[in-house]
């Protein structure tokens, strides 16, 4: 009569261990418990391993990094990555520093402008790995390729990256889930506008599935002359979430004879969603309008 | 006959065995064999499927309690190769290592980086302190899978313990590092190589976190340009006329660990320090 066996370990109680060997039985043993537990229990143990290891692993310290400076090539740092084809799951890496272009493209062709491509790492019959760019988003997991709403687990999602009016890739620094572009892409130049809250789009400067921009921006007064020049002027950035929460406001202080500046810095902003936008609003109290100019520096993926 | 069997994705951890006498058919020895490869199924599947841990590797230095010391908060777990079994450890209290705690002996040479490792020793977690890298990948020193990377650090010109603060993958210095000052409206190189640490293999470097200081109180308004990569635009800052203040601004260092700066304009010359603040794994 058969009966069960539970696993019991706990890898917080005791040493927990997977041997590379197991004890199988040979031709010719009698169908015993011995010879059939021999082996049973410790894959049994193992699988229990394996699950119990993986959830109570810490942040991993090691992260997906690429690079593009040129606007062609993408170096990508040596990587790991699962891949699953015919139900048959493979842990694929690459040793060393690769570089993909435009002829890593799914489908051949040229990059189109003003466009979002993602980076796969894909498995083929045979199998054969290959790093692929692609259209195609991955699925909310930011795991997988989307396939129709489901993961499409032969591409596991890499990066991604944003063509220029020209085709050209913005030249990035990815490190893990943080972005950086090479250059600060202007969002405003000189923005003036006062009275209701003007919305930018960001639709640009980040993935459709990312929400985190970081900013540069500067908040620049005109030289007024009296008896204006001691009122500051205000200018307020807001998030994705509009009038109800400025995350900055500024003012200047007035320096006589001088185009004055005030607060310059680099800020994490939170894009609205799904509109993907931020809002600003300058508040003049004198004669000539202020400025402001906003950069994006990079996004969190 | 045999014949294929295709896993399922299912775990539990309990599996039905055959017992002494039964017989040795599929219905005895399958029921076990099918059990064991669909968990084995879920588990890959699981795998792909894990989500960042809520649980960040934690270190810092320990220098204001005990000078030249890193103090490692708990971590649950490692997984590491001891002798051909592999093993999960982990550690419940704080770890504080020092200089005996470097491989070798010998104590902490000045201007070195080092690199913590956990590995284990009679089923419990020891940590390691080692000049050798990790990885390509930033997972186990460099050759092994018995030591485990958890964090890198450096002494300074004295082989004292730079101060620094370790949360997941972002380092903060805690203690002030110039990487260098001035107002040079041509591009110019800061000495950020000092504090971010090397990658195995490779050309890429690493994202930081500068701090900027300036004085301008006797000068016009001028834009600093924090420059990423020798040739690059970068990212544009204005410095007020008349002001002093600080900002702090994320870059990517270059492949050779190096950030550069260059200011539009000098005139009545500027103060502008640059301090390394930190950087990302």
């Amino acid at each position: 009569m058969s009966f069960s066996y539970s696993y019991g370990r706990n890898p917080y109680s005791t040493a927990f261990v997977w041997p590379a060997w197991i004890t199988i039985p040979n031709d010719g043993d009698p169908f015993t418990s011995d010879s059939d537990y021999a082996f049973s229990f410790p894959l049994l143990d193992r699988n229990s391993f394996v699950f119990e290891s993986n959830f109570k692993l810490p942040t991993p310290l090691s992260s997906i990094k690429a690079a593009c400076v040129d606007g062609v090539n993408i170096k990508i740092h040596p990587y790991i990555a699962e891949t699953v084809l015919s139900n048959v799951a493979y842990i694929s890496q690459t040793n060393s520093e690769i570089t993909i272009t435009v002829a890593n493209l799914e489908g051949g062709g040229s990059f189109a402008n003003d466009t979002w491509y993602y980076v796969y790492h894909k498995v083929s019959a045979g199998p054969v790995f290959t790093t692929v760019i692609s259209t195609v988003a991955p699925h909310v997991f930011l795991l997988y390729k989307d396939n129709a709403g489901a993961q499409n687990l032969t591409s596991k999602y890499l990066f991604s990256f944003r063509t220029n009016g020209s085709g050209m890739i913005y030249p990035f620094f990815k490190s893990g889930t943080y972005v950086m572009y090479l250059n600060a892409r202007n969002l405003l130049l000189n923005g003036t506008a006062t009275g209701a809250l003007t919305s930018l789009d960001c639709t640009p400067f980040l993935p459709p599935f990312s929400h985190q921009l970081m900013l540069n921006f500067s908040f620049r007064n005109k030289n007024n002359p009296p008896p204006d020049f001691p009122l500051p002027n205000t200018c307020r950035i807001y998030n994705g979430l509009g009038s109800f929460m400025p995350i900055l406001e500024c003012g200047t202080e007035y320096f006589p004879g001088n185009d004055s500046v005030t607060r310059t810095s680099q800020i994490p902003v939170v894009v609205n969603d799904p509109a993907q936008v931020i809002y600003y609003q300058i508040l003049t109290v004198t004669m000539d309008p202020s400025t402001l100019t906003i950069d994006v520096a990079g996004y969190y993926e | 006959m045999a014949t294929t069997y295709t896993g399922t994705p299912v775990l539990n951890t309990s599996i039905t065995i055959p017992q002494d006498g039964d017989n040795a058919n599929a219905a005895s020895v399958n029921v076990a064999s099918q059990a064991l490869l669909d968990m084995q199924v879920y588990l890959l599947r699981t795998y792909g499927l894990t989500m960042q841990s809520t649980s960040p590797i934690r270190v810092r230095d320990d220098n204001f309690n005990v000078a030249d010391t890193v103090l490692i908060y708990p971590i649950p777990s490692v997984v590491v190769d001891d002798g051909g079994t592999w093993k999960a450890v982990f550690t419940i209290t704080n770890t504080t290592l020092s200089s005996t705690d470097v491989e070798g002996g010998g104590g902490f040479v000045a201007n070195t980086w080092y690199y913590v490792y956990a590995y284990a020793m009679m089923s419990s977690c020891k940590f390691q302190i080692s000049p050798v890298k990790p990885d390509i990948y930033g997972l186990y020193k460099d050759g092994t899978f018995s030591h485990k990377y958890i964090c890198s650090f450096k002494t300074d010109g004295s082989a004292h313990i730079i101060g620094f603060n370790k949360y997941g993958n972002f380092t903060q210095y805690q203690q002030n590092l110039s990487i260098g000052g001035g107002n040079s409206t041509t591009q110019t190189s800061l000495s950020s190589d000092s504090y971010i640490p090397p990658i195995t293999g490779g050309t890429m470097s690493r994202i930081c976190k500068v701090l900027v200081q300036y004085d301008n109180r006797a000068g016009s308004p001028l834009i600093l340009s924090m420059i990423p990569r020798s040739g690059a635009s970068g990212y544009p800052f204005n410095i007020p006329a008349l002001g002093v203040g600080t900002f702090i601004c994320d870059i990517p260092a270059d492949d050779m660990r190096k950030i550069y700066y260059r200011c539009s304009s000098n005139l009545n010359n500027p103060t502008i320090l640059f301090t390394m603040y930190g950087y990302w794994e």
